[in-house]
């Protein structure tokens, strides 16, 4: 396990931890931002090369812009009256801690044949984008065609319910390289799911969301890598569709919060628990 | 000897590095490169910089500053001074972490970019295999900087002014990715170098520049509109400009930091000139096969300040566009024009060498072209107006 | 619509480019401090005041009347009287002006003193390149540095010079033609009086004609 992977796990894991923990929620999307940084550049770690610039591309470049205008449009930059946290958030940190324990225990208890022996790592496929194309446009044309269908209907939608209306062995010690990126995956997802489940605004549970995304994005990844056929590239495109996908259901939730705050007038998840308005 | 001219930087990088052991000299190159990038690119800027105060001034009927040094010369050298010795003023309410990182993380990915681009013949930082598409993912930062540099002044109109960037940014960014998707398409790899030699082949003493081509011209003149557009330049520089929003989102920035954006500025703009003379212009390649002779690096040098020159020339011209003039541009114009010149770019390719293809695209673009001036951009038919005074 | 506006335009700015290099229509930049841009003959900046010959207290033509200090927007003219009368160019005993301060920080160059001004005592002056290092009165211009001879105000406003020397002649033309009128029915009158007493005694009678002022160079010419 090199510096290089801890340097680059303590960068995402912090920016996840800030994503969820501060008062600002820009400040809150600009850790988001950090933590999509460090996933990508691990993505890069582990020689996906398109994959990681897809991410830098689509998730900075445009999924940390939309929630930054999400924040802006609903004046999320105001500190909530009653502080930031939900009215109960021990459940949601006790859940978030308990799937994080169930997870660790499983990576770490992992009985898969897979490669890991001490260290050394498997020889990096040679992955090019031409490689890619032709998969997208011969194994993968139906999944592409979808999630173009699937993009179109979320840009639409998210155009008109935004729009005004008359919008977890033996316990094996030895931290091999692929248990480490499962680790790392692991504890952002219950990074993310804490903050989905314990804060107030609405847009930081989409934060949560994106990141529980993300980390699930570099499990795929890790488990292309150091899995049996990385030649067969299946890992990284199911990786670039859930981020395509990501992208599209981004920007419906973050319509749907500026539509429901041109409503309601506030984000504040704890103050829209009925049906009523 | 020609061929040492045009080497000249590789092996002297190579010369440099021979004296360390051998595993520090990968590592090594890549600093000496760095190190190279990090020198010319800024003092090509300040070059830049009082070429366009004289040049601007010249077209506007005036002499451009004059008075420092021989015909003005030192010009950048005292603007430089005066920016690192101004006080440095952070509005009290500002976000003071944010204010600081947002010229820093612009002046970063600005630089970044340069990593990937052919600056000579074996010149390239790094050679990656979707070199294109990292490029285009370190510009997408550049919008995340501007929107922290807007909201972290606590002013309205330093935000105001950074969500029309952002929002400009954005609309253009379509447009200049798919405007290079049809070179990526012609040439069968995101890679720039492999762009470039598919460039540097010549029938008959003139070049296969991809600008030679139906497709190419259109390709480039919509890929230069968005690079415009991308870089906050005039015409599209709504959200600097100074009668607009007094500086618009770096209104609260002063001394060294508003030096850094202006920097960031200039040097952005210098490598969306490098992409689009590496695809479009033929990157480092000789204009005629008889000037081959010519070192690499100095056609591209060459070509970088040649875009300078125009976009200078353009912004001595053009008046400002309003943001919904720009974003009516950018969506109803561009990005059509720019879908349907993928489609005649794949049209050529399958269509076989021969005059057919050159009229047949050619026809395509140009009745498009004015088709869409016609209907796309028609003038809303406004009613008379109507008021409503509060009763 | 179809961008052959732009061409245009590029093409005039690339024309202003090219041009500004051979034609010096299309750079028309002074460059100050090394020259200097045609002075205009109507530039106004700051008042000064005329004398006549060259004794600048006695020539002055200013009678202290301080209409100008009355009407001054910004109140930048300051006037003491004198209490005594000195004769003044043509040798009258007049006031005269012992204190005339114009702060020409203040002054804000409109005119109005030299529009009201009866006696054509004060006029626009056209130098401008007045700064100072002094803060505390370097810009407070008294009686002295303000008075300029009428040589003066014909190198600066040759037009207007010759229109006020034609005018102040022909008053004192008309003026003096009276005082003649006036003397000859003195005279007469005398004459006939004495005519019955002694015949010398309308000699003396003559009025001192005051010596015809040498200096106008427009004397009896009207410019048109």
């Amino acid at each position: 396990m090199s510096v290089v992977f801890y340097l680059i796990a303590g960068l995402t894991v912090a920016g996840a931890l800030a994503a969820v923990l501060l008062k600002n929620t820009v400040h809150c999307a600009l850790a988001l931002t950090v933590a999509f940084a460090g996933l990508a550049l691990m993505f890069l770690e582990l020689d996906a090369q398109f994959a990681g610039f897809a991410q830098i591309l689509i998730y900075i470049g445009a999924v940390a812009i939309l929630v930054v205008f999400a924040i802006l449009l609903t004046r999320g930059s105001e500190t909530p009256r009653d502080g930031v946290f939900g009215r109960k958030p021990f459940i949601g940190l006790v859940t978030a801690a308990g799937i994080f324990a169930v997870l660790g225990w499983a990576v770490l208890h992992s009985g898969w044949a897979l490669p890991d022996a001490g260290g050394a790592q498997t020889a990096a496929p040679t992955v090019t984008v031409m490689q890619i194309g032709n998969a997208l446009m011969d194994r993968y044309v139906l999944p592409l065609e979808i999630v173009a269908l699937l993009l179109t209907a979320a840009l639409i939608g998210a155009v008109i319910v935004a729009m005004h209306e008359k919008a977890g062995g033996a316990m094996n010690p030895h931290l091999s390289p692929l248990t480490g990126y499962l680790l790392v995956a692991a504890l952002l997802f219950a990074i993310g799911l804490a903050g989905a489940l314990t804060r107030r605004n609405a847009i930081l549970v989409l934060i949560g969301i994106e990141l529980m995304l993300n980390a699930a994005n570099l499990n795929l990844i890790a488990f292309w890598r150091y899995g049996p056929h990385p030649e067969a590239l299946t890992g990284m495109m199911f990786a670039i569709f859930s981020i395509a996908v990501a992208a599209a259901e981004a920007a419906v939730g973050l319509g749907l919060v500026i539509s429901i705050h041109r409503h309601t007038k506030t984000t504040d998840l704890d103050a829209m628990n009925r049906m009523k308005g | 000897m020609i061929e040492k001219a045009d080497q000249i930087f590789v092996l002297l990088a190579h010369w440099l590095v021979s004296f360390l052991p051998a595993e520090l000299q990968h590592a090594a190159m890549v600093l000496l490169g760095v190190v190279g990038i990090i020198a010319t690119f800024p003092a090509i800027f300040a070059l830049t910089v009082l070429l366009e105060r004289k040049g601007l001034g010249r077209m506007q009927n005036r002499y451009g500053p004059n008075r420092v040094g021989p015909y003005g010369l030192f010009q950048p050298i005292a603007d430089g001074l005066k920016s690192l010795t101004k006080e440095d003023i952070v509005p009290f309410s500002a976000d003071a972490v944010v204010h600081l990182l947002a010229p820093v993380l612009l002046v970063v990915v600005v630089f970044m970019g340069y990593a990937v681009l052919p600056i000579g013949r074996n010149m390239t930082l790094v050679n990656m295999d979707a070199g294109l598409l990292f490029f285009f993912a370190i510009g997408a930062s550049t919008e995340l900087s501007v929107f922290m540099a807007g909201w972290s002044s606590r002013n309205k109109y330093s935000l105001l002014g950074a969500m029309r960037a952002v929002a400009q940014m954005i609309s253009y960014e379509v447009p200049m990715l798919m405007s290079s998707v049809a070179v990526v398409m012609m040439t069968g790899s995101l890679s720039l170098n492999k762009i470039v030699e598919a460039q540097n082949q010549y029938t008959f003493g003139l070049p296969h520049w991809y600008v030679f081509t139906p497709w190419g011209f259109a390709g480039f003149i919509l890929f230069a509109i968005a690079a415009t557009a991308e870089t906050n330049r005039s015409p599209f520089d709504l959200p600097e400009g100074e009668s607009e929003l007094v500086a618009g989102y770096f209104t609260e920035y002063s001394g060294f930091k508003f030096a850094l954006f202006f920097l960031g500025e200039y040097v952005g703009m210098m490598g969306v000139s490098g992409l689009g003379a590496t695809l479009f212009l033929g990157g480092y390649s000789a204009p005629l096969q008889a000037l081959d002779f010519v070192p690499s690096w100095i056609w591209f040098f060459a070509k970088i300040m040649l875009a300078m020159c125009v976009f200078i020339w353009i912004r001595g011209t053009l008046p400002r566009l309003r943001q919904d003039q720009l974003m009516n541009f950018a969506w109803k114009f561009v990005l059509p024009l720019t879908l349907l010149n993928l489609v005649v770019a794949g049209m050529w390719r399958f269509m076989g060498d021969g005059w057919m293809r050159w009229v047949v695209c050619s026809a395509i673009l140009l009745a498009a072209y004015v088709l869409m001036a016609r209907v796309g951009m028609r003038k809303e038919r406004f009613g008379p107006r109507s008021y409503r005074y509060a009763e | 619509m179809l961008g052959e506006g732009i061409l245009k335009g590029l093409g005039e700015t690339a024309r202003n480019f090219a041009g500004s290099f051979v034609s010096a229509e299309r750079l028309t930049t002074v460059q100050y401090p090394e020259e200097r841009a045609p002075v205009i003959e109507d530039t106004r900046d700051f008042p000064f005041l005329v004398y006549d010959g060259s004794d600048w207290e006695a020539g002055l033509r200013c009678v202290a009347c301080q209409i100008c200090e009355k009407e001054c927007p910004p109140k930048c003219i300051y006037i003491v009287k004198s209490t005594d009368k000195k004769p003044d160019y043509v040798g009258k005993p007049q006031i005269y002006p012992t204190r005339f301060d114009i702060d020409i920080s203040v002054c804000m160059s409109c005119q109005i003193c030299v529009e009201v001004c009866p006696f054509e005592a004060i006029k626009m002056d056209t130098q401008f390149e007045l700064s100072t290092t002094d803060r505390f009165g370097g810009l407070l211009y008294d009686r002295k540095e303000l008075a300029r001879s009428n040589e003066y105000y014909h190198s600066i406003h040759p037009t207007e010079a010759a229109e006020v020397d034609a005018r102040l002649a022909e008053e004192k033309a008309k003026s003096d033609a009276k005082a003649k009128a006036a003397a000859a029915a003195a005279a007469a009158k005398a004459a006939g009086t004495v005519a019955a007493a002694t015949p010398s005694a309308a000699k003396p009678v003559t009025p001192a004609s005051p010596p015809s002022t040498t200096v106008d160079p427009a004397e009896g010419e009207t410019k048109g």
